[in-house]
């Protein structure tokens, strides 16, 4: 019998060992903290030791917890996604000591919520049961915004809940999720037989996309009701790379994009402050002390970096608006370098790789479809902020996940990871036994 | 003070830098390919069609080399003319311990006895080999 390679390459010791790959991806992370406190000036009584101290105790209770990383799904993306948490942890340490103390929280609030789906979830396929309720209580969630929600940056998207304002659209987008997987799986064979043809280009069968047509479109005026961009962008861009994953049809993907587009249009005609967002875009330069000034100050402060930083505490990434939330990857190119924004982005990108790589050897659809979609919401969302920052694409207001400050968007985001590593932990205890079985045959 | 600053600054991209390798290595961007093993086991093997949609044909026999590639492209060394094949839909590589199969990423899966394969897969006397609509039977 073959060896399991992927175990094997996972052994106790050595430097691809599990202890040695998460004790990497805390280390930036707190050194990056106690920069900025030394540079702030204050060592007694700084909050800073008190974070540094938080951020490694909750993540390495979890890696013990968890038999050493080795029963959490995959150690790798608990490692980046621990790594994240770190770097943009030291960041909004630097950018204001009395936040990062709250993230902190909203940390360990997550990755308790992270354990509890990978250790307790009695199997994903119960899930799926429930992608109607799913479905309905994004939309409840999204509805109360617009009833009840409280209007920051052009967006309505915050509930104001007495001590603590909450953006129910985070959790929205990973039930969402939920629900496209679920009903995707349902329809892929449809979805991928039919055979009608419209200029050369396969449709799909009116009465079995109807139902998910009706589901986006529900989503996407919720949106514009709520005139929050940055969230039509991820509803429907996840969608759409869920769809190709269930039917393998790019012709699904182009008419999507268009459709995207033709939306995007709409919306910069009929809303002012999309509208002002577009123009921005083309030219910040030419509106440098009114609106392009956050788009033009992250680009100076991405610049200010060069290639090693200025080191954490030493820049003024506090003259960018937003800076703690929407614009810490700028924030991090100043203080981090290329190096760190670099890293970051090469973060997403093994972690994308890592849920994708789950998904494609999943034995079932749903547990497929899942890992795909929670991982695309992910790096979908860390590519629009992104490159909203370094004004590459029209800035929307979403959150950079793991690393930007604000506990729904931190919650929501290991929420999705907790589905990603339980989808990965299932398919390896299934392996398992099916080797088992094998050797008792042979 | 300045120089400390300074290290301080190189020693926090050195470990950033350290993480990102690590964490790549640890990812295996590897192919599955790269990984299977390999070797010059003795034996025989040859698949036997059981069904399919035409091309091959019932009862047609293939003898397997180091290593068989099936798919619907006319590069394969089993070439399969069934809408639900992919073009490189799945692998057959000869090893020291016998054959085994693996997909190569089909979008229909490959199933060996009714279940889908996951990872490499060694190939048993009588077992069943399904792609799409096709089913072949290994004889060893």
């Amino acid at each position: 019998m073959t060896r399991d390679t992927r175990n094997a390459a996972w052994g106790r010791r050595g430097p691809s060992s599990p202890d040695t790959l998460f004790a990497t991806a805390l280390l930036p992370g707190m050194l990056g903290m106690l920069m900025a406190t030394l540079a702030s000036g204050k060592l007694e009584r700084s909050p800073g030791w008190l974070v540094l101290a938080g951020f490694s105790g909750v993540f390495l209770v979890c890696h013990v917890l968890f038999g050493r990383g080795r029963r959490v799904g995959d150690p790798v993306i608990f490692s980046l996604v621990a790594f994240l948490s770190g770097v943009g942890l030291a960041e909004v340490l630097r950018l204001d000591p009395g936040l990062a103390a709250r993230q902190v929280g909203h940390l360990a609030m997550g990755v308790a919520l992270s354990s509890v789906l990978v250790a307790f979830t009695p199997d994903l396929r119960v899930l799926e049961r429930y992608r109607f309720i799913a479905a309905a209580t994004s939309c409840v969630l999204l509805a109360s915004t617009i009833i009840f929600g409280v209007e920051a940056g052009g967006a309505k998207s915050w509930l104001d809940l007495g001590p603590v304002a909450v953006q129910p659209s985070e959790a929205a987008k990973v039930l969402m999720v939920v629900f496209y997987a679920g009903y995707l799986k349902d329809t892929r064979a449809l979805l991928r037989r039919s055979s009608k043809r419209l200029l050369g280009v396969l449709l799909p069968d009116l009465s079995y996309a109807g139902p998910l047509t009706l589901m986006w479109g529900l989503a996407l005026v919720l949106l514009v009701f709520q005139r929050d961009l940055g969230a039509a962008v991820l509803f429907f861009g996840v969608f759409l790379l869920m769809l190709y994953v269930a039917s393998g049809r790019a012709s699904y993907v182009l008419g999507g994009a268009a459709l995207l587009a033709a939306g995007g249009a709409a919306c910069s005609w009929l809303f002012p402050h999309v509208r002002a967002r577009f123009i921005v875009w083309l030219n910040p330069w030419r509106f440098m002390d009114s609106a392009g000034y956050q788009t033009v100050q992250s680009m100076f402060a991405v610049a200010a970096g060069g290639l090693i930083g200025l080191g954490p505490g030493r820049g003024m990434p506090h003259v960018i608006p937003a800076a703690p939330t929407d614009f810490v990857f700028a924030a991090i190119c100043e203080e981090m370098g290329l190096v760190g924004g670099l890293a970051v982005i090469g973060a997403y990108a093994l972690l994308v790789y890592r849920g994708l790589f789950w998904a494609s050897r999943a034995t079932d659809d749903f547990r497929a479809l899942l890992a795909a979609g929670m991982t695309s919401l992910i790096g979908l969302q860390a590519l629009t902020i992104i490159g909203g920052v370094l004004g590459l694409v029209p800035l929307t207001g979403v959150t950079l996940p793991f690393v930007s400050y604000g506990g729904s968007s931190m919650i929501a985001s290991f929420a999705a990871t907790g589905l990603v590593l339980r989808a990965a932990r299932e398919e390896q205890e299934e392996h398992e036994k099916e080797e088992g079985r094998v050797s008792v045959e042979g | 003070m300045a120089f400390m600053w300074l290290l301080a600054r190189v020693a926090l991209a050195g470990l950033i830098c350290l993480f990102l390798y690590r964490a790549a290595r640890a990812a295996g961007l590897v192919t599955e390919r790269d990984r299977l093993p390999r070797g010059r086991g003795r034996g025989r093997g040859e698949l036997e069609v059981e069904a399919g949609p035409g091309v091959p044909s019932r009862g047609e026999r293939f003898s397997l080399g180091p290593v068989t590639v099936l798919g619907r492209s006319p590069e394969s060394d089993i070439v399969i003319l069934d809408p639900y094949v992919s073009a490189k839909h799945a692998e057959i590589v000869r090893a020291d311990s016998g054959f085994f199969v693996h997909d190569l990423g089909s979008a229909n899966g490959t199933y060996v006895n009714g279940r889908r394969l996951s990872r490499e897969r060694i190939l048993r006397k009588g077992d069943r080999l399904e792609l799409g609509d096709t089913v072949f039977r290994f004889r060893g």
